[in-house]
């Protein structure tokens, strides 16, 4: 599991629900990785999202702080499986996902092409 | 998720914040023997109304030069896991003991399977108490959450506490690890994050590690000894 508070910047909130509703998304797409990721070392693998599914289920456009807690529950066969949830500062939950994770080793870090 | 320090767990239609933190910690703080301690002290503690676990911890980096502290330094630590009926006991002679109630926000890091073998306790207190919310926001939003994103290798969950009393000291940052090495992975931890926001020259670490009201009354390094129930 993995637990944190976010806040975006340089703008941390939109009045666009389109936008408002992509802070929310982002976080349910990148944390199951630090909520699995932790086993693994440092750097050798990548973990790209192969399918997420998120219910938005309130609208707090003006609250910069967002928490996000992500769990992963299934590992295996390079599929990493997980769901998130984001709530703002007032304990109202905004949205709920769930996704897939392809697991991967990182391919070597060299010098650009 | 509970939204503030007043308020009680909320649910807003849904579970509250995934959360194994229990309600409290009674912390004793002790030169003497370890295992005269945890022969005589712990059970006597467990007894009481409202405690329903104990650990005990080694004070792995006594006397540390690099931070400020306020609180008498000790060697052993003990920590009572509690609930809202607790009462804290008057600690006998060698003995002081502190009285901390979870701080209504959830706890940041991860919880990775493995058991707390390390802690890193750090507690403060604002210079004004007035101003102590701002000093707990930023405990939450800006210094915890940057050490809870590097993902220090060894840290755990990192949960606020606050003293029931109100007093001195007024906040415990409860760093739980799952390394037998803590001192290694605290000293690990700062050069992490100025990995990620910069280094001590810059605005964002000096935001970071700073704060106007922070009073920092003890930071020290422990590892677990024993456990009872």
């Amino acid at each position: 599991m993995h637990g944190c508070w976010y806040r975006y910047q340089p703008t941390p909130t939109f009045d666009d629900a389109w936008v408002d509703a992509c802070r929310s998304l982002i976080l349910l797409d990148t944390l199951i990785w630090p909520a699995a990721g932790n086993l693994f070392p440092r750097g050798e693998y990548i973990a790209p999202t192969i399918d997420i599914s998120v219910g938005f289920h309130r609208w707090q456009p003006a609250e910069p702080w967002l928490y996000a807690q992500a769990t992963s529950h299934s590992g295996g066969g390079g599929v990493i499986n997980g769901d998130a949830r984001v709530w703002a500062r007032d304990g109202t939950l905004l949205a709920v996902g769930a996704s897939s994770l392809l697991c991967r080793p990182a391919p070597p870090m060299g010098p650009p092409a | 998720m509970p939204p503030r320090a007043t308020d009680g767990p909320t649910r807003v239609g849904s579970a509250v914040v995934e959360d194994r933190i229990t309600p409290g910690l009674y912390l004793e703080m002790t030169d003497d023997p370890l295992d005269a301690y945890a022969h005589s002290r712990v059970p006597d503690v467990l007894a009481l109304p409202g405690a329903t676990r104990a650990t005990w911890w080694r004070n792995v980096k006594r006397d540390r030069v690099d931070l400020p502290r306020v609180l008498p330094e000790f060697d052993h630590l003990g920590v009572y896991e509690v609930d809202d009926t607790f009462e804290a006991p008057a600690p006998p002679e060698g003995i002081a003991g502190h009285h901390f109630r979870h701080y209504p926000r959830p706890g940041q890091g991860v919880v990775t399977g493995r058991p707390t073998i390390g802690l890193s306790l750090v507690l403060i207190s604002p210079k004004d108490p007035a101003r102590a919310q701002e000093l707990r926001d930023w405990g939450d939003f800006v210094h915890i959450r940057h050490i809870a994103e590097v993902g220090v290798p060894g840290y755990a969950m990192i949960t606020p506490y606050e003293n029931v009393t109100g007093g001195d000291p007024r906040f415990m940052h409860f760093y739980e690890m799952d390394t037998d090495d803590p001192e290694r992975a605290f000293k690990s931890m700062t050069p992490l994050v100025g990995q990620r926001i910069g280094g001590p020259e810059t605005d964002a670490w000096k935001a970071w590690a700073f704060h106007p009201e922070l009073r920092i009354m003890y930071v020290n390094s422990f590892t677990r000894v024993g456990a009872r129930a």
